[in-house]
């Protein structure tokens, strides 16, 4: 299986089905109709969220609007990473986007920037990573195959579960963008030139993919993680060089050094927080009530998550896209001499086939002992989460068997089992399209108003990021909503405050007491926050069941000024995503010297020529 | 290389401050609770003002003196928002401001110049709204916290003193308001909730019990509520503004009959206050792109319009504006 250096589609089929006869008309034949066919099919897709009022009321379609909102306020007070969202806990504030991946919230804040109206920038953080999707989609496919087969193929991840699920039921667009750098950092590793000692174009690419896909969504990026070691092994099967191994290991590592700003903090400083507690211990997200095709054997009592997320629609959906991909499989798994014979890369297949069945399978009770194995695996909460990589690895295999029917049209064969294949595709798509789409149409959509206030009005409490500073066995206890306590307290009722600055991350004022005092904060106390009476540091001491900031203050007139600022872990972090962005922009200036040289050369040699 | 560094950290470090403005959205307001007033100088009558956010200066006219005055109140980078309301009974609007993001209230009362009372209550996400649930002549200091769906009003108990009394009530995209709805003279607590147009009002009288209170359809998603005693008997009817058709739809409290007058511009703020001192409040709008009110005044079917040269971005200083931007 000999790569052949230069050739532009690595895995493309020997005889290239798309080579057009003289005037020959065929469905998607010119560039110009497969773009129109595959932006026609993204404004169905994407268009109920972009054009009908608001967004569809299941899931959690309120926290990405107050988180968005939130972040966005934190960001323009000055706070350009803002992992302390002051609003959070009814006003004592929590580090969420410590933990919380940030980089939809980012691009929330450019839409908004641009669209000045909160509910029309939510909207677009749900239809850009769709959109993203599918360029970034086109490209792994396009990769791997003909021209018509990836335009078809895309179709399926136009309609996708993962697509619908997560746009219109969960509301999880960093779920949807996380798709498209998933799709971009396999494409980066399956460009590798093993004629080359570093390939600069896939180790660039890889990184990139791989880091956007850490700061879209941690969980799907530790999936990606688990099952990038199996594909590691097909790829080094079809590489068959060290040069591969050091490619990978390099540019993942790049990847997540370039992150790191996020990853590091958000792995090391959990144990600040009561999130494991909360995602493995709540009913409504333990994994293991959230296998798909399971529902027959549960109630709704069980857990909280049966009532609240449609299962029946997620097992639905996702068994009518394993069909279409099954039925695609059967046509190559029964043709694999022809498989062998036509495709250059034809481990590619086996690879595709087998990631696919092992991220649909990962959906599934079939998989319990390897979540029961892999305790982090706990923490993702969802094994639905695997519809993203069933996606990516589907719609591949739907690519190669599209390209294989297309040259066993070419053969002296009776086509009328194909054709079978072809109806029966072409019906999973209609149902698929059916119960994505226009099943959304029934359920209820949130009022406009309503989503915009659930933003801010911060709807939504985060729990999972209340600080476990204390330890305090019994903090469900403690409700902040229903504390009305004040935000700066003294122990002498008489002392003066002056408030000079009030951020979501900075508080400063003057305070005036004739007698030495305790202030006591309504802030929750987190690594990080930092108190300076007279620019001095002072000891903070956590407030024992509440787990608010208190601090001593002297007699007299004093400037205390309150920071949230980098705890060790996060300045070392952000040092290390320094570091790597420096490498990064030298590699990507290093490519882009190169492509130049070799396009120069090019011209050179045509011009002689 | 080094001063285009430089110059690049420059423009990245200073990129808020040349997009202060445009890192707003546009401006939403959902209640505009003027029933409270703003009667400075105690003669009964609605004094006009307006709020610069950006410089905490108040711009108003005084009717007693037809004089126009600026006044800034703080001069820190923070910034306040009015909660006018009458907080030591002497007739007179006191000049009263909240820090929304720390729940400061400072209360420059009109019998005591010179002298501030200052407290916080309510913190960051919670509504400071006055409120007189004892019936005397004085309002206190109150705050909705949204996202709890819960109020803490403060009252004066003649015995133990100034108290304070958690009420669960409402849910978070309510625009809730304090008013006396059935005329006794005691605040009650409202919301309206646009989800289903409902007005959902707790009484006083009834100790605040849910199950007692009042539930009336009346308004739509993305209507302003104006709510104010329009006909002079006591009672604070249901009013709101819609402004995609810049209609003012009542509902007396007296009767439930309904009303609804054409007034005012599609950017327009509404507000409501008795500019003429014959009891009955006035339709009131603030054009911010114009910096002009416009008055209606519907019992002599006349309309005046005022230009005021104050700086852009003022906003009528009643209490309480609930907005987003």
């Amino acid at each position: 299986m000999e790569a052949t250096q230069g050739k532009k589609e690595e895995n493309q089929i020997q005889s290239n089905p798309d080579a057009p006869k003289q005037n020959e008309y065929y469905f998607l034949h010119s560039r110009a109709e497969r773009f129109v066919f595959i932006v026609l099919c993204l404004i169905l897709a994407a268009g109920p969220i972009l054009f009908l009022k608001s967004v569809p009321s299941h899931a959690d379609w309120h926290i990405h609007m107050e988180r968005a909102y939130n972040f966005k306020r934190c960001f323009w007070q000055g706070q350009y990473y803002p992992r302390w969202i002051d609003a959070q806990g009814s006003g004592y504030g929590l580090a969420v986007f410590n933990f919380y991946a940030p980089l939809i919230y980012y691009l929330y804040v450019f839409f908004d920037l641009l669209f000045r109206n909160a509910i029309l920038s939510v909207k677009w953080i749900h239809v850009a990573p769709m959109i993203l999707t599918t360029c970034t989609g086109y490209l792994y496919l396009r990769r791997h195959g003909s021209a018509v087969s990836t335009t078809l193929a895309l179709i399926f991840v136009i309609f996708s579960p993962a697509f619908h699920i997560y746009t219109y039921n969960t509301n999880w667009p960093n779920s949807t963008l996380a798709i498209a750098f998933v799709y971009l950092t396999l494409y980066g590793l399956d460009i590798f030139d093993k004629n080359k000692n570093i390939d600069l174009k896939s180790l660039v690419i890889t990184s990139f993919g791989y880091a956007g896909l850490v700061l879209s969504h941690i969980a799907t990026a530790f999936c990606f993680t688990l099952l990038s070691v199996p594909y590691f092994f097909f790829s080094i099967f079809i590489y068959k060089t060290r040069k591969f191994l050091r490619n990978f290991i390099l540019s993942l590592g790049l990847g997540t050094a370039l992150s790191s700003f996020y990853l590091i903090p958000a792995s090391l400083e959990k144990k600040f927080v009561h999130a494991d507690e909360v995602i493995i211990q709540g009913p409504l997200w333990d994994y293991l009530k959230n296998f798909l095709y399971t529902y027959l054997d549960r109630d709704r009592s069980e857990g909280y998550a049966w009532a609240m997320f449609d299962h029946r629609y997620y097992e639905v959906s996702n068994a009518l896209f394993g069909a279409a991909v099954l039925i695609c499989m059967f046509v190559l798994i029964l043709n694999m001499d022809k498989v062998k014979l036509y495709f250059s890369e034809s481990l590619r297949i086996n690879t595709a086939i087998t990631m696919f069945a092992l991220s649909f399978l990962m959906m599934t009770p079939v998989s319990f002992f390897i979540w029961i194995m892999i305790k982090p695996l706990h923490t993702i909460q969802f094994p639905w989460r695997f519809t993203t990589f069933s996606l990516v690895f589907g719609s591949l295999v739907m690519l190669f068997a599209f390209d294989l029917i297309k040259t066993l049209i070419k053969e002296k064969i009776n086509f009328s089992g194909y054709k079978f294949v072809f109806f029966s595709i072409v019906f999973v798509l209609s149902l698929l399209v059916y119960v994505n789409y226009i099943n959304m149409f029934h359920w209820k959509w949130v009022p406009e108003e309503s989503l915009l206030k659930s933003a801010v009005n911060v709807l939504w409490s985060n729990n999972e990021y209340r600080p476990n500073i204390n330890g305090d066995p019994n903090w469900r206890n403690f409700a902040p909503g229903q504390d009305f306590s004040p935000s700066i307290a003294s122990s002498n009722p008489d002392t003066e405050f002056k408030l000079l600055e009030w951020k979501s991350y900075e508080r400063m004022f003057e305070v005036f007491s004739p007698v030495d005092h305790r202030i006591r904060l309504r802030t929750f106390s987190f690594p990080g926050w930092n108190v300076y009476i007279d620019k001095k540091p002072v000891n903070i001491d956590t407030e024992q069941r509440i787990g608010a900031i208190s601090f001593q203050v002297p007699s007299g007139q004093h400037e205390v000024k309150v920071k949230f600022e980098h705890t060790q872990i996060r300045k070392t972090a952000t040092y290390i995503s320094f570091g790597a962005l420096i490498v990064f922009i030298y590699l990507l200036v290093k490519l882009l010297e190169k492509k130049k040289n070799t396009e120069n050369l090019k011209t050179t040699n045509g011009v002689t020529v | 290389m080094k001063p285009v560094i430089l110059l690049l950290t420059l423009l990245f470090t200073s990129v808020p401050l040349f997009i202060s403005d445009l890192t707003k959205d546009k401006l939403i307001v959902f209640s505009s609770l003027s029933n409270y007033g703003t009667d400075f100088d105690g003669d009964k009558i609605f004094d006009l003002a307006v709020w610069n956010p950006q410089t905490n200066t108040l711009y108003f006219q005084l009717t007693s003196d037809n004089k126009f005055y600026e006044k800034k109140f703080f001069d820190t980078r923070i910034n306040y928002q009015p909660v006018f309301a009458d907080y030591d009974g002497d007739k007179k609007t006191d000049f009263a401001f909240f820090h929304p993001d720390s729940g400061q209230w400072i209360i420059n009362l009109s019998s005591s110049p010179g002298h501030q009372k200052k407290e916080f209550l309510g913190s960051i996400g919670d509504f400071p709204i006055p409120t007189n649930i004892d019936g005397d002549t004085k309002y206190e200091a109150s705050v909705w916290r949204p996202s709890a769906g819960a109020w803490l009003v403060t009252y004066k108990d003649e015995n133990t003193g100034e108290q304070r009394k958690f009420i669960s009530y409402g849910v978070y995209q309510d625009s809730s308001f304090s008013a006396d709805y059935d005329g006794d003279g005691k605040t009650d607590l409202g919301a309206w909730r646009p989800d289903d147009g409902f007005w959902h009002i707790v009484k006083s009288g009834t100790g605040f019990d849910f199950n007692q209170s009042e539930h009336i359809q009346h308004g739509k998603e993305w209507d302003t509520i104006v709510p104010n005693d329009y006909d002079g008997d006591g009672r604070c009817d249901l009013v709101l503004w819609r402004k995609s058709n810049q209609t003012w739809y009542f509902k007396y409290a007296k009767d439930g009959s309904q009303n609804e007058i054409k007034f005012g511009g599609v950017n327009d703020i509404p507000s409501s206050g008795d500019t003429d001192g014959d009891g009955i409040p006035e339709l009131i709008t603030w054009d911010p792109n114009d910096k002009k009110w416009n008055i209606l005044n519907f019992k002599k079917q006349e309309t005046l319009t005022y230009k005021w040269n104050v700086p852009g971005g003022c906003l009528p200083a009643i209490s309480i504006l609930q907005k987003i931007e």
